[in-house]
């Protein structure tokens, strides 16, 4: 946690010195990319970049703490896009994590389709 | 008179209830019976990777991208794909890897011949189920490779199964509990089944927002002409285009987009640009600030817009 919180304050300081230097130094102009131009009436692209890199270390340490390999973790941040991050950072957690094995598949289904059966909420065998 | 209308609200209720029933079952089917013209379809040659344990994202993942040409088996996906803690596999996830191999991941409409119509064309989709149920979910994913009419099942590659077949409306039913997700994996070039332009293009888009740049121009060109008139196709061709370094046909593709539009800000924006690098900074300053007439004075486009122009007469003095 204190690490996150470390690491936040330090993006924040680089960022606040780029951002900066950006005004005193010559601006760099550069082509608007097609991500950017189908999100660029509703946001403000600036601070959007910040969170980005904000959502990137945020969900790399989520998945860090999931088991994932630290060595794998940034390269697989790294291949989301901003969007897919933003929704990562929020709700990573809640989201479908897809990998039962059948077996488990058998048993589980099983146990809460026959309690629903016995309670008369489902009437689920009927249907096959 | 009331109690009757009271009465005749509650038959036209369970009418409707009746109705919202048949479509689980009966029209569904009926739909997919007259979209398959009776006949079988059936990716008999997609492979298939028997599911270790709670591995079934890289398995169907692997599965999904041999079809699509990619040679990966789910071992070598795992790293990328598989989180151990959590026993699986995010959905991003699975999209993130087939950007990596530069396939772009188009997600199908969330409907049963939307699916039928990618087996069709030859390609299997990976869709998410949910097994059990809403509030106690098991998520699970598989590859749909098939539709039996005559049976009324699809043919899926799931967990230890190379074949396992499931009726219809049991797996419409799981389907549709994980929101009906599935999605397809296209070799650059190769258009999806349906004609929705918009959810293509912004498929593409996620492929060069990670620097896929290569796979990205392919799959645009093929979008524009497909859809010549989308005007974010040729923004995304043109895009790539310099990103490769290739000016020339990144200024075509601009100019394309700007017969179709001719007050596309970003297009002016990006063709000023393409412009400046070709040394023709006057051109590329007419054009910069015909893009700043056109943006309302505030706001992030314009902002981007009066950075270019800083630039641009920025290098003109220096010249």
């Amino acid at each position: 946690m204190q690490n996150t919180l470390i690491w936040r304050l330090g993006v924040i300081l680089v960022m606040t010195c780029m951002l900066s230097a950006s005004i005193l130094q010559p601006v760099i102009a550069a082509v608007i990319s097609t991500e950017a131009a189908i999100e660029l009436e509703t946001r403000q692209t600036r601070i959007h970049h910040i969170n980005n890199i904000l959502a990137q270390e945020d969900v790399r340490i989520m998945l860090v703490r999931m088991g994932v390999d630290p060595v794998h973790a940034s390269a697989r941040v790294e291949a989301l896009t901003n969007e897919e991050l933003q929704t990562l950072q929020q709700n990573l957690n809640e989201l479908p994590v897809g990998g039962v094995g059948f077996v488990e598949v058998v048993g589980i289904v099983a146990i809460v389709i026959i309690v629903l059966e016995l309670l008369d909420v489902t009437n689920f065998f009927n249907q096959f | 008179m009331v109690p009757r209308r009271l009465f005749r609200c509650l038959l036209l209720g369970a009418a409707a209830l009746t109705a919202g029933c048949s479509f689980n079952g009966g029209t569904v089917r009926d739909e997919l019976l007259q979209q398959s013209g009776g006949i079988t379809y059936e990716l008999t040659d997609t492979s298939f990777y028997s599911q270790t344990t709670d591995q079934c994202g890289p398995s169907a993942l692997a599965t999904a991208l041999n079809a699509a040409g990619v040679p990966v088996t789910p071992d070598e996906l795992a790293p990328s794909v598989y989180i151990p803690d959590r026993n699986g596999s995010l959905q991003f996830e699975l999209l993130a890897a087939t950007r990596g191999y530069g396939r772009v991941p188009y997600p199908i409409s969330p409907d049963a011949l939307a699916l039928l119509g990618e087996i069709q064309a030859g390609r299997p989709v990976l869709v998410l189920q949910n097994l059990a149920l809403g509030f106690a979910p098991v998520w699970h994913y598989a590859v749909v490779v098939g539709y039996l009419p005559g049976e009324n099942k699809f043919v899926l590659r799931s967990g230890e199964h190379r074949r396992h077949l499931v009726k219809t409306s049991r797996f419409l039913r799981t389907w549709r509990r994980a929101e009906s997700w599935g999605i397809v994996l296209l070799p650059p070039g190769e258009l999806p089944a349906g004609n929705n332009a918009a959810a293509f293009v912004q498929a593409v888009a996620s492929l060069e927002s990670v620097g896929q740049f290569e796979a990205a121009a392919a799959a645009y060109l093929a979008a524009v002409a497909q859809w010549p008139e989308h005007a974010l196709a040729w923004l995304g061709l043109g895009n790539s285009y310099y990103a490769l370094g290739d000016l020339d046909d990144a200024g075509d593709a601009y100019d394309e987009l700007l017969s179709i539009e001719p007050d596309n800000v970003v297009a002016l924006n990006n063709l000023s640009m393409v412009l400046a690098d070709n040394g023709r900074i006057d051109d590329a300053i007419r054009t910069i600030n015909r893009a700043l007439s056109l943006t309302e004075q505030s706001g992030a486009t314009h902002e981007l817009v009066s950075r270019t122009r800083a630039e641009l007469q920025r290098l003109r003095i220096s010249d």
